[in-house]
């Protein structure tokens, strides 16, 4: 039997890790942060129970790893610290999401096709449509297309039923339908009702972080997978080096407790899952001889190039409807209408939330006081109650500007150097963002706000999604890996999660990091017998 | 379907069971062997200071949940807290009124909002202990004096959102 490691214990780490051990076979997973308590109660507890913007919690969960371990640079205009996106431990940036698990269209995969830029992708929607119908079981998807018809077609329903519309969502569909403006709910990754050992959502109302397991964790299935015997965990574990010999996997070199001495982990194949950003820098790290010798898989010179975040701006009305925003705080209402721009076209789509989630702003400005007496805390909040929340989450397009590469400058403690980003909008982003401009305008004067605003257009957010860096393809020459993530000219090595995607289509993309890693995991899994 | 009362009930067993998860697990007052990490006095006189700041009375646990979490969190807090109930006491005892937290509303309103006045006290505990409580006053009873059924940390089922809001209390 072949000896499998793989590289991260996020969303896509333990999603193959389960599949191979349930196929039968041993897996050594490797994680650079630590462990973290599952149900996460005790992150619920310093997130959302405990809250206190005067006092943040003394203990973070996860623990931050040392700087000279984490470090990134970043350069160009993204507003927010990156490093601060990449939660690493186990079960990764999937133990605080929003759970927001839509398909890509089909039209995603065939950007240069469809749009005249970009790509295509060496897969198209019904290769993964079989494999997105697993990944929704397996995520214990709630979801219904009955109210969505911009959905793509589906073999299978959902596994659980949708969490409906609530009353003001419904209000405030009827008004926006009778503009021209179609609204639906959203496909999720919370349970409606208890499912797979998982309890039924309670409406705690913060599902990026859910004391139960409502909302689906990767630690999920890992507590599972554990209890094989068949999966090894190694936390607080750097991997350093994929090592290669004759361009064929054999070994990682970790550092176990992030520590000085080092051990090769022999391999036969291994698994890259580290994120966009984390991955990218173990190929640049791992360069080798023969046709690795700019990295590992980087014969094209391609690691690195390609990223693509997701570029969110978010926006607050004040309606004259009585909305008494928050009461489910988890998403609700969203609108795919703008997905798919007509072709040709200069400008990006973009997916819009009307969730029924408490503007920020209102929050941020009662924050910003000191206080006498509750009574004025009260009316700082009295906004609250006809509010409405509008976020727009937008494409982004390769670019010359959009890139991750070694740093020249800064290293870790091993000397090793620290992965540096650089990513700034451009004239694209600008088109997406003009266009996001004008339509919240409409969907404000639709549901007749008495005010409204929205982000500018430099305070735009990734959603902590890094796509792209190592992008799939089937000419080697152009791209890091192969459909299935295998490195070209590298048997044995394989990388997978958003890394791989060829475009960054305007929809979360969770649900197909997890369904091409299933995809794989059955390749594996038959060809390691 | 839920009344209101349910409603806040369920969020007040949401916290408890919040609170009874780890880190809680570890802060509990609990434990025969173990000392409580806030002693009772303490904790009664950050309660009644709480009411006055907040106007909610009677107040429910959570806001005793926040100052244990803070305590067994950061050791420094239980110095804070207890200072902050000795000079409270200490001033309702210079007034005669006894213990302070014994004392009426309107006496500790009184007390509290001299101190509060006084540059050393707010120095030492305006931000720490009084902001903070309205801070976990802004994310809890708030939204009870806003007219909604209970708040965000709380399991508030998946029927009260499809109400109608002219439906839902105020």
């Amino acid at each position: 039997m072949k000896r499998i490691a793989i590289v991260g214990a996020g969303i896509v780490g333990t999603t193959l890790a389960w599949h191979l051990v349930k196929a039968g076979h041993r897996v050594d997973l490797f994680e650079n942060g630590p462990d973290i308590p599952y149900p996460h109660a005790a992150q619920f507890a310093n997130e959302v129970l405990f809250a206190n913007h005067l006092s943040p919690p003394a203990q973070s969960i996860p623990e931050r790893l040392p700087a000279d371990i984490r470090g990134v640079e970043q350069s160009g205009d993204y507003p927010i610290s990156i490093d601060g996106e990449r939660s690493m431990c186990v079960g990764g940036q999937a133990t605080r999401w929003w759970g927001i698990t839509p398909r890509l269209l089909p039209s995603s995969f065939r950007a240069k096709t469809v749009q005249g830029w970009g790509t295509d992708w060496p897969i198209g929607y019904d290769d993964l449509e079989p494999w997105y119908c697993i990944a929704e079981r397996y995520l214990g998807i709630s979801g219904s297309d009955d109210d969505n018809p911009f959905a793509p077609k589906r073999s299978q329903p959902y596994p659980l039923p949708a969490f409906e519309l609530g009353a003001v969502d419904l209000e405030l569909a009827q008004r926006l339908k009778q503009q021209g403006l179609l609204a639906h709910t959203t496909p999720q990754a919370r349970t409606r009702h208890d499912f797979d050992g998982r309890p039924g959502c309670r409406n705690y109302g913060s599902c990026a972080t859910c004391p139960i397991g409502a909302r689906y964790s990767p630690n999920h299935h890992l507590v599972q997978a554990l209890a094989t015997g068949l999966l090894t965990l190694h936390t607080k574990a750097l991997v350093r080096r994929v090592i290669v010999e004759r361009n064929r996997a054999r070994a990682l070199l970790v550092h176990p407790d992030h520590g000085a001495a080092s051990q090769e982990h022999p391999a036969d194949i291994i698994i890259v899952a580290a994120g966009g950003l984390e991955s990218t820098r173990l190929l640049l790290l791992s360069a080798a001889s023969g046709v690795h010798r700019d990295g590992l898989g980087n014969a094209s010179g391609q690691v690195g190039r390609n990223l693509g975040f997701h570029h969110v701006w978010r926006g607050a009305m004040q309606l004259k409807t009585r909305t008494m925003a928050g009461r489910a705080g988890a998403p609700t209402m969203l609108s795919h209408q703008f997905v798919e721009p007509a072709s040709p076209r200069d400008h990006g789509g973009f997916s819009v939330e009307l969730f029924d989630s408490v503007p920020a702003p209102i929050l941020e400005a009662a924050a910003s006081r000191v206080w006498a007496r509750g009574a004025q805390v009260v009316e700082a909040l009295r906004p609250v109650t006809h509010s409405r929340t509008i976020t727009f989450n937008a494409e982004a397009r390769p670019g010359p500007g959009k890139y991750a590469a070694l740093s020249k400058k800064s290293a870790d403690r091993f000397g090793d150097p620290y992965l540096h980003v650089h990513y700034e909008l451009d004239g694209f982003d600008h088109a997406t963002y003009a266009t996001v401009r004008m339509l919240e305008s409409r969907y404000a004067q639709a549901l007749g706000a008495e005010s409204h605003t929205l982000d500018p257009i430099e305070r735009y957010w990734s959603a902590h999604h890094h796509l792209g860096t190592c992008r799939m393809g089937a000419d080697p020459r152009t791209s890091v890996v192969d459909s299935f993530g295998a490195v070209h000219a590298a048997e044995g090595v394989y990388v997978c999660g958003g890394s791989t995607f060829v475009t960054a289509a305007p929809l979360q993309p969770t649900l197909t990091m997890v369904a091409l890693a299933i995809r794989t995991a059955a390749r594996i899994a038959e060809a390691a017998r | 379907m839920h009344t209101r009362r349910q409603f806040v009930l369920q969020g007040v067993g949401a916290a408890a069971a919040g609170a009874a998860a780890l880190p809680l697990d570890t802060i509990a007052q609990s434990g025969p062997q173990s000392a409580p990490v806030l002693p009772q006095q303490v904790l009664r006189t950050l309660m009644a200071s709480a009411e006055v700041v907040t106007g909610v009375r009677p107040l429910r646990g959570h806001y005793e949940a926040y100052y244990i979490y803070q305590a067994t969190q950061r050791p420094a807090y239980r110095v804070l807290y207890r200072r902050f109930a000795e000079a409270l006491s200490a001033t309702a005892g210079e007034l005669g009124l006894g213990d302070f937290a014994g004392a009426d509303v309107r006496a500790r309103a009184g007390i509290l909002d001299n101190l509060r006045s006084r540059q050393d006290f707010s120095r030492e505990f305006e931000i720490p202990v009084i902001q903070e409580t309205l801070a976990v006053f802004a994310r809890t009873d708030a939204w009870l004096a806003l007219g909604y059924a209970s708040w965000e940390g709380s399991a508030r089922g998946l029927d009260e959102y499809r109400r109608a809001t002219d439906a839902a209390p105020r």
